[in-house]
């Protein structure tokens, strides 16, 4: 579903990502793990046009997307969350929900005077789209609360749940599970297996808690000073040698 | 003897009220832990411990001393350090030169704590000259560690230090947390990595929904198997 070919991007002198090359199989949750630093965020700008690679080639279904700007991949499909979180601080959850899908149809002054009632409709269809994602995310007790009154974990999941707005067919999820409570985060992992199988959503998840990643994702790549250094299994990860080196230390030998 | 103590604190944001009645006490040398599902109120309990946010009702002492509705300026100088769980270094500036910052309120000659740190820290003195901003993860954790250490705290706060870390730096922050404790710093420390946390804690507190549900020892918690699977992922 996604190729990456060959990626090359610096920034100043630092070769952030090196001759990166895998590729994303549909239906499938890929995690990608490595080292603070290794290129794995990088990797998801190139992947969603936020940067331009240096050279190589980023194609989705077949298609190269490399060099498009971020809301013409987003046009595609395609989604991502930001480690960072980036809500609209000053709107509650459902509208920081229900802003999400493009072109509706109260966007347009004339259909707000003369088709009010298609834009009624429509915003009982996203409302109730946006209620049922905030239950997905255990959320819904504040769908009136500013977003900017939810706690570190909880912008996360906002996050993810405004990925789901936009009927994507790709999520890269960048670290869902920093700062989230860890029953809730198993929760939120057999969301994403459900998401994955009912809906056919295919998933890219950088992760560092390797019990969330090894439960929930298959294959597993690792990168490592923005090269690939390893994929496999998740049994055939946590066996390598030098993955065990680089990033999991000795807990896991 | 207590060395932070925390009584009947209610506080938030505007009219809402994230801690209800939360009465907690750190004791010298200890290091506790507080855990619990998210937006149970832990950072908010840190700032307003630091005086980031004044409660609305209840105290905060700190030696005995009432330090409630002091300014962070003024509690940082009583001796209690607090590093964020995010924006918590100087990305513009260099390693050397964020440690200075948490120097700058001392007159004195504080070479001697500069290296202090960097035996801590020996991986710092490496990127001494780097601007914090183009090391990764763990080591801004670090660098964020060692700038609140600049004045010798006897309390540091710490919010979720190991978020967003690669396993093999959770492992070395939370060495690191044990090094600074041995030094003879009460740590109190809000995680969800709450397994690992709990097993380096004396102590540690549940917090829900702004309420403190149960307390015991670092060991009982992680054998209790309630508590194991409402909030440590079973």
């Amino acid at each position: 579903m996604l190729e990456v070919k060959d990626i090359r991007k610096s920034f100043g002198g630092i070769q952030a990502v090196h001759e990166c090359t895998f590729t994303v199989q549909e239906g499938f949750i890929t995690g990608l793990i490595g080292p603070n630093g290794a290129g794995k965020t990088t990797l998801f700008n190139l992947v969603t046009g936020f940067h331009k690679p240096d050279e190589g080639k980023i194609l989705f279904k077949g298609n190269r997307i490399d060099g498009l700007p971020p809301h013409q991949i987003f046009r595609k499909k395609i989604c991502r969350t930001f480690q960072i979180t980036r809500e609209y601080a000053n709107m509650t959850l459902l509208e920081n929900l229900m802003v999400i899908p493009e072109n509706q149809v109260g966007e347009k002054i004339w259909n707000t005077w003369f088709r009010n009632k298609a834009v009624r409709e429509q915003e009982k269809t996203l409302r109730d789209k946006a209620l049922e994602i905030l239950e997905f995310v255990e959320l819904i007790h504040l769908k009136d609360e500013y977003a900017k009154n939810l706690s570190g974990g909880q912008k996360k999941l906002l996050e993810l749940a405004k990925t789901l707005m936009a009927d994507p067919q790709l999520i890269l999820l960048d670290e869902p599970g920093a700062g989230v409570n860890r029953t809730l985060m198993k929760k939120l992992g057999d969301n994403i297996r459900s998401l994955c199988a009912e809906r056919g959503i295919t998933f890219l998840i950088i992760e560092h808690d390797m019990d969330l990643v090894m439960s929930l994702c298959n294959p597993v790549i690792v990168m490592s000073e923005g090269r690939k250094l390893s994929e496999g299994t998740p049994e055939e990860i946590k066996s390598d040698e030098r993955v065990l080196e680089a990033y999991l230390g000795g807990q896991y030998r | 003897m207590s060395l932070l103590e925390v009584k009947d604190i209610i506080a938030g944001y505007g009219e809402t009220d994230i801690l209800n009645n939360v009465s907690i006490e750190l004791l010298e040398k200890e290091i506790v832990s507080i855990i619990g599902p998210n937006g149970a109120g832990k950072s908010t309990l840190l700032k307003t411990i630091f005086g980031l946010l004044t409660p609305k009702k209840g105290s905060v002492k700190l030696q005995n001393d009432v330090i409630t509705g002091l300014s962070p300026d003024r509690i940082v100088r009583k001796g209690m350090g607090y590093v964020p769980q995010v924006e918590n270094v100087f990305p513009s500036l260099t390693v050397h030169e964020n440690l200075e910052m948490g120097a700058f309120i001392r007159t004195d000659d504080y070479r001697d704590k500069l290296n202090e740190i960097y035996t801590l820290f020996p991986i710092l003195l490496d990127r001494k000259t780097d601007k914090v901003g183009k090391l990764s993860g763990g080591m801004r954790q670090m660098v964020a560690m060692g700038r609140a250490l600049m004045l010798d705290p006897k309390v540091l706060l710490l919010d979720e230090p190991t978020a967003s870390l690669s396993p093999l730096l959770v492992g070395m922050i939370f060495e690191k947390i044990i090094d600074i404790n041995k030094t003879g710093v009460a740590m109190m420390i809000v995680e969800q990595n709450a397994r690992e946390a709990l097993k380096i804690s004396d102590r540690g507190y549940v917090l829900v929904t702004g309420r403190k549900v149960f307390e015991d020892n670092g060991k009982a918690l992680l054998e209790n198997e309630e508590i194991g699977k409402l909030y440590l992922g079973g």
